[in-house]
């Protein structure tokens, strides 16, 4: 199927409608293999909930190194409080967050630096940083999210990095399954969970 | 521009009802064109999207957004496809795509009451149908026997026949909640075209807790199975074409119908009979769009009725945490709810209303809640598993009056292909707000029997879409106040009809959809008994 895109292009300066056609055209998806080839990760990874073009968006970037991503899944042991995280997800959400947060990894120096030296903050029923760590705490709360919703960024930012490998569909495994995956015959959700 | 299509019976607008219409027409021999302004996605594309999206309580998200068929979006950001006027926001989401708007939805099928076609005789309140129930229960089996339809037989629409299929196992969640409600409130299985047996060369239902946005396994009926029934019955299905203009001769007959593809060729199709699906507000719009000398208001709009009498539920809910597991997210979404509010005396006073209990999964918003507010490690992973657990979701859905000021009328907006975009002008009144009183108290009462905590309304004086988009094309005796007669035909274009909600001249308690797909038989049926005739 053939189609003249660009005419949008042309529309965009006589009609309000076009700008919102360029952000619904951010919203294109893009394939999934494509994706992962440059990502090198396995997971499911959106923007907007579609696929975005990653080249573009990494050209800016600093690359996790090995030291990098060994703070990112420490940081990321100590808010779950999972000593065993999986590799290839921990890869993918470090480098989504990359891609949506800026200076993500100075923000996760200091934000290791914080919890090393802080250890009574992880003591806490909550996440409570000092007034004066606000941003950290903002990355630490965002980093959770990504473990537990699978979910990184925000508005037309956001990326889907996992979906069924989420911490919080684990929390629950031993009762639900994830939407749109099968229970089994019909009924069998019937009885007691 | 091509001008070599053409049909005996031309319909645009490939969603259930213009689908259904045009399979029976096609069937019984005619030469069927349909038109569909939304490209052709496969059931299993789209699960792929749901699973890759971000936003997966956006039903609308896996939905492919074209720019030369524009549709609303909300998420991540509204797209303002809709402009709003008035006082309430008229958030309507509907699919532009071959099988239209119920490729997401929870499959609920159910019929009106009796009372609902003689509102006004019997309460004094609204308007009444220039139709009766009895005039529609077979019409309603037949639609009921394409979807497969199980349910609650004894909720109020008396029934001549059996559903053709028996209910859906209820969840765990279900059967606590209708032991625990009782007697003060009777909880009744949905009426919903899901499979409970391997029915239409699909599966039984297995539980995914994905009707809404899209059923993985295709267990429940929807339109992009009724669109393909008609593609398989012989009806020539064009996707990607936008209907934008309808021609006339000078008696104001149709002749043809106009569209674009997306490459902005215009094609021109004759036909004998026009039929417009193309949901109750893009069918406006193409009305509103079709001006001239003679009409120049618009098709069908002599007496400016079109568009006006914009109704959708205007809904209230209520979450709250239950004080025992019952745990979302087993079975299907959307299994009960409660009926007994949906007809009575109480109507000439404040609004009816149905209360729908939600089985959907809660883990991903407990689990947003809980981040929000800074839970983490075990802590955050214990609460997870208490709220996902116990936290029930209830909406209702309220009748709405027809008021001819909510409308929908043409923007100055205008899409990339040039088209205007809908303006929409919505105000909950009076009537609703004490029937949102009356519904506010239930929830209460409702939370009390089940040890509710953790208790939270939706913002008092709001109101969210359900998107039962009704009234716009309201059928009536009286051309003065109606756009349609009893058979969905234009009062003053003798070879054109409209099927879908749009016609419905009130919006009830319950969804809509098999009331308009039972419309849309008996539209067929008319076209067919005419022109078999002629």
């Amino acid at each position: 199927m053939k189609r003249k895109h660009s005419r949008s292009k042309d529309l965009t300066a006589e009609n309000p409608f076009a700008v919102i056609d360029k952000k619904e055209k951010n919203m294109k998806q893009y394939s999934r293999r494509g994706v992962l080839k440059v990502i090198g990760l396995v997971g499911l990874t959106s923007m907007a909930g579609k696929m975005i073009p990653l080249p573009r968006a990494n050209a800016a970037m600093v690359e996790p190194n090995a030291a990098l991503l060994a703070n990112f899944i420490q940081v990321s042991r100590q808010l779950t409080l999972h000593e065993t995280l999986d590799n290839t997800v921990s890869e993918a959400l470090c480098h989504a967050l990359n891609m949506t947060q800026e200076r993500f990894f100075e923000g996760l120096t200091q934000l290791k630096t914080l919890l090393d030296a802080n250890p009574d903050w992880l003591e806490q029923p909550v996440l409570r940083f000092p007034e004066a760590h606000v941003d950290a705490e903002t990355l630490a709360k965002n980093i959770l999210g990504g473990w537990y919703n699978g979910v990184v960024g925000k508005g037309y930012k956001a990326i889907c990095v996992t979906y069924i490998n989420t911490l919080a569909n684990k929390a629950v495994s031993d009762k639900l399954v994830p939407p749109s995956f099968s229970y089994g015959p019909c009924g069998s959700w019937a009885k007691q969970p | 521009m091509n001008n070599n299509l053409s049909a005996d019976v031309v319909v645009i607008g490939a969603g259930v009802s213009g689908s259904l219409l045009a399979t029976r027409l096609a069937k019984a021999g005619k030469s069927v064109l349909l038109l569909e302004s939304g490209p052709k996605v496969s059931r299993d594309a789209l699960v792929e999207r749901f699973r890759a999206s971000a936003f997966k309580s956006d039903f609308m998200s896996p939905y492919p957004f074209s720019e030369m068929a524009p549709q609303p979006r909300y998420t991540p950001e509204p797209n303002g496809y809709l402009q709003q006027t008035g006082p309430h926001a008229f958030n309507a989401q509907y699919i532009r795509m071959f099988g239209g708007t119920s490729w997401h939805w929870a499959a609920q099928l159910w019929r009106y009451v009796p009372n609902d076609f003689r509102q006004h005789s019997q309460y004094g309140i609204g308007k009444d149908w220039p139709i009766a129930y009895d005039d529609l229960e077979d019409y309603y089996y037949q639609a009921e026997v394409i979807a497969g339809v199980g349910g609650a037989p004894d909720n109020g629409s008396p029934r001549a026949k059996p559903f053709p299929m028996d209910a859906v196992p209820a969840s765990w969640l279900q059967q606590r909640v209708t032991d625990r409600l009782a007697p003060d409130f009777t909880v009744l299985d949905d009426c919903t075209g899901r499979n409970s047996r391997s029915f239409d060369g699909r599966p039984a239902c297995c539980g995914n807790n994905n009707c809404m946005p899209v059923c993985p396994i295709d267990a429940q009926y929807h339109g992009g199975l009724a669109a393909a029934q008609a593609e398989a019955s012989g009806v020539n299905i064009i996707t990607e074409a936008v209907a934008y203009k309808l021609e006339h001769d000078i008696q104001g007959n149709i002749v043809a119908v106009w569209y674009y593809d997306w490459n902005k060729v215009s094609h021109r199709v004759t036909g004998k009979t026009f039929v417009l699906s193309a949901n109750a507000i893009e069918t406006p719009k193409l009305l509103l769009m079709s001006v001239s000398d003679k009409f120049p208001q618009g098709i069908a709009n002599a007496r400016d009725n079109v568009g006006r009498n914009l109704c959708d539920h205007p809904a209230i809910g209520v979450t709250f945490d239950v004080d025992e597991p019952i745990w979302p997210g087993r079975g299907p979404v959307s299994p009960c709810s409660i009926g007994q509010f949906r007809d009575g005396e109480f109507r000439k006073e404040h609004a009816p209303f149905r209360i729908d209990i939600s089985n959907a999964s809660q883990v991903a918003s407990v689990t947003k809640e809980l981040l929000q507010q800074g839970y983490f490690g075990k802590k955050l992973e214990e609460q997870i598993q208490f709220r996902a657990a116990r936290r029930l979701s209830i909406k209702n859905a309220m009748e709405q009056l027809p008021d001819p000021n909510n409308r929908v009328t043409l923007s100055s907006k205008k899409d990339p292909l040039g088209l205007p975009t809908p303006e929409l002008y919505w105000s909950v009144g009076e009537y609703e707000q004490r029937g949102a009183k009356v519904t506010r108290d239930n929830y209460d009462a409702i939370a009390a029997k089940l040890g509710a905590t953790n208790i939270k309304h939706s913002k008092e004086g709001e109101f969210s879409n359900r998107q039962h988009i009704t009234g716009t094309l309201s059928m009536g005796l009286d051309p003065a106040s109606s756009v349609t007669d009893a058979f969905g035909r234009a009062h003053d274009h003798e070879n054109l009809f409209m099927v879908g909600t749009g016609v419905m001249p009130t919006v009830g308690t319950c969804n809509v959809t098999l009331t308009a797909m039972a419309l849309a038989l008996r539209t067929a049926d008319k076209i067919l008994e005419e022109t078999q005739h002629a």
